[in-house]
This record gives structure tokens, C-alpha cells and sequence, in this order.
């Protein structure tokens, strides 16, 4: 896993988006940017170099799982590892964000150990 | 009230089929005025109720802001406030290198997570209000127009696929929903994640 690979975190609160990123640098990952839903999160992809994406769900705009299925169906983009982190619990969007092809789910409220650990294994299938 | 019109139809109606005498006719109509009155005079009593009540919920947006301004402002306190807090454990730990100092700072960081969820609930709040609101002036339009109406709202939400909900009550569907992170868990390796 590439610490220094540049990382988008999308959430439409910015509470949400500061305690994610504080996290992100305390796990050594510094390069890490941030939008408040799908509908800016998708150009910043689009313009390149992120390895790694954690969004939210719920946001106005564009929601996260837009976002995730706008990914998938992008050539450039389809590989791109996605972690979603939301407060959306019911098991039917679980299944429809493992149907859209997330990497890794995350329910609010989560500790540190469960983000680490989630992205661990994200990192863990792909390089391994 | 009785309607003449409506009245003067049934008298001839009654009239016409021949199956009640004139005795019998009076006393039909007589009935039927008395209970349109009765009807009358409820409706009209319950017209009253309801835009005494809408009067009411506007009041709620008097000189003291909006009940959605002040559920905004909630919103906005807290969101400083958990800012405040971050700042704070961020000075923390940039003067120290004590790992059991960090791992606390960490811990109060990440329970600034709250602000999140108690938003994304009061953002539905503030939603559920604006749709009071709107059905209450439609039912105050209708009630002090032309009678009772079906306020005709529409429930919210999309029929397809499933859409964002917001954070689920411990109490809501308790088998739709997984509870915590081991659920979450436990599904996704059922799905081969």
C-alpha cells in the first residue's frame, strides 16, 4: 500500500470530512483531498491521479452511490478502489453498494481501528 | 345550510315516482334539511379548527426565526463546536509524542462524528417541517375556499432501487437494518466482499 497515493474523501459535512482526512494522516496517508458530493467528486476524478476514493452516501447533488455507479462505468476510473463511509444501514443498500462494485463498507458511528482495518483490506486484495 | 337546488330536485323527484304521498314527501325533505343543516353547520365548525390551527403552525415562524431557521442554527452550533473541539485535539497532539495521549485525542476526534449524524436527523427535521407546512397552508386554503379538500401530498422518497435514508433508530425494522459494523461485516462476506 502506497502512502503517498492521493485520495479523495467525499462528504457533504465537513465535520465528517476533517475527522476522515485527521485519520487518513495519523495512518500516514497526507495526500488526500476532498469534495462535498458526487457531483464535484466526479470531475476531480476525472481529472486524474487518485488511487483511492471514501465517500459518503447521503449528499445533495450527487449521492455517493451515483457517484460509485458514474466510477464503475468510466473506463479511466472503473479500477479505482471505493470505500464507502455513511450512515445508511438498511441491508438492501448494503447489497446494492456490493452490487455497484464497492471495495469496502463502513457504518457511522466507526472507530479508527475499523477505517484502518477496512482499508487495509481493500489494499490487501489488490496488491495482493 | 341545504342546498335549495339539491332540495327542489329531491321534492320533484319524490313527486315524480309516485311512491310516497305528500305527507310522506314533506316529512323526507324535512329530514334530509335538518341533517344537511347539522352536516352544515360541522363542516363549517371544523373550516374554523383547521385555520385556527394553521394560524397556529405560522406562528411558529414569528419574530424568533423560523422553527427550520432555529433547527438550522442548532446545526450550525454544533458543527462549530465539534470544529472547535478538532482544533483543539489537533493542538494536543502536535505537542505530544505520548502515544496513549494520542490515542485518546484520536478517540475524540472521531466522536466528533456526531455532529454528522445528529445533522443528517435534523436536516431531516427541518425537511419534514417544510412539508408540514406546505400541507398545513393548502388545508387553510381549502378549508377557507371552498370546503374540504384532499391535500393531495405525496409521500417523498424514489421507487427505484434504494435511496439514501439518512441514519436508521435502533428501534426502525430492526431485521432490514445491520446494527453495527459485524453486520455490515457478515453481509458483505455473504455477497463474496
Amino acid at each position: 500500500m502506497n502512502k503517498d497515493m492521493k485520495i479523495l474523501v467525499v462528504d457533504d459535512f465537513s465535520t465528517m470530512r476533517r475527522i476522515i482526512r485527521n485519520l487518513l494522516r495519523d495512518l500516514g496517508f497526507t495526500n488526500t483531498q476532498e469534495a462535498d458530493d458526487g457531483q464535484t467528486a466526479l470531475p476531480m476524478l476525472k481529472s486524474g491521479g487518485f488511487e483511492f476514493l471514501i465517500t459518503d452516501w447521503n449528499m445533495p447533488g450527487m449521492t455517493g452511490i451515483d457517484l460509485l455507479k458514474n466510477v464503475r462505468a468510466d473506463p479511466e476510473l472503473a479500477a479505482l478502489p471505493v470505500l464507502m463511509v455513511t450512515a445508511e444501514a438498511k441491508k438492501e443498500q448494503i447489497v446494492e453498494a456490493a452490487q455497484a462494485g464497492v471495495n469496502g463498507y463502513v457504518v457511522k458511528p466507526f472507530t479508527a481501528g475499523v477505517l484502518e482495518e477496512k482499508i487495509a483490506k481493500i489494499f490487501e486484495r489488490i496488491d495482493g | 345550510m341545504g342546498d335549495p337546488k339539491t332540495l327542489q330536485a329531491l321534492a320533484e323527484a319524490l313527486s315524480k315516482s309516485g311512491v310516497v304521498d305528500e305527507a310522506q314527501r314533506s316529512e323526507v325533505l324535512s329530514i334530509v334539511e335538518r341533517e344537511f343543516s347539522d352536516f352544515s353547520k360541522r363542516i363549517d365548525a371544523l373550516n374554523q379548527h383547521i385555520v385556527a390551527t394553521v394560524n397556529d403552525a405560522s406562528r411558529l415562524t414569528g419574530s424568533e426565526g423560523s422553527v427550520e431557521e432555529r433547527l438550522a442554527y442548532v446545526l450550525e452550533m454544533t458543527q462549530n463546536a465539534a470544529n472547535t473541539t478538532m482544533d483543539e485535539v489537533d493542538a494536543i497532539s502536535s505537542i505530544t509524542d505520548d502515544d496513549e495521549i494520542q490515542k485518546h485525542a484520536q478517540n475524540i476526534l472521531v466522536a466528533q462524528g456526531y455532529q454528522d449524524l445528529c445533522g443528517q436527523f435534523l436536516q431531516q427535521i427541518i425537511q419534514l417541517i417544510n412539508q408540514l407546512h406546505e400541507g398545513l397552508n393548502r388545508l387553510g386554503e381549502s378549508a377557507s375556499s371552498a370546503g374540504l379538500k384532499a391535500p393531495g401530498t405525496a409521500p417523498v422518497g424514489d421507487a427505484d432501487g434504494a435511496s439514501a435514508e439518512g441514519p436508521q433508530l435502533k428501534t426502525a425494522s430492526a431485521n432490514k437494518v445491520a446494527h453495527n459494523q459485524d453486520d455490515v461485516d457478515d453481509l458483505l462476506s455473504d455477497l463474496g466482499l
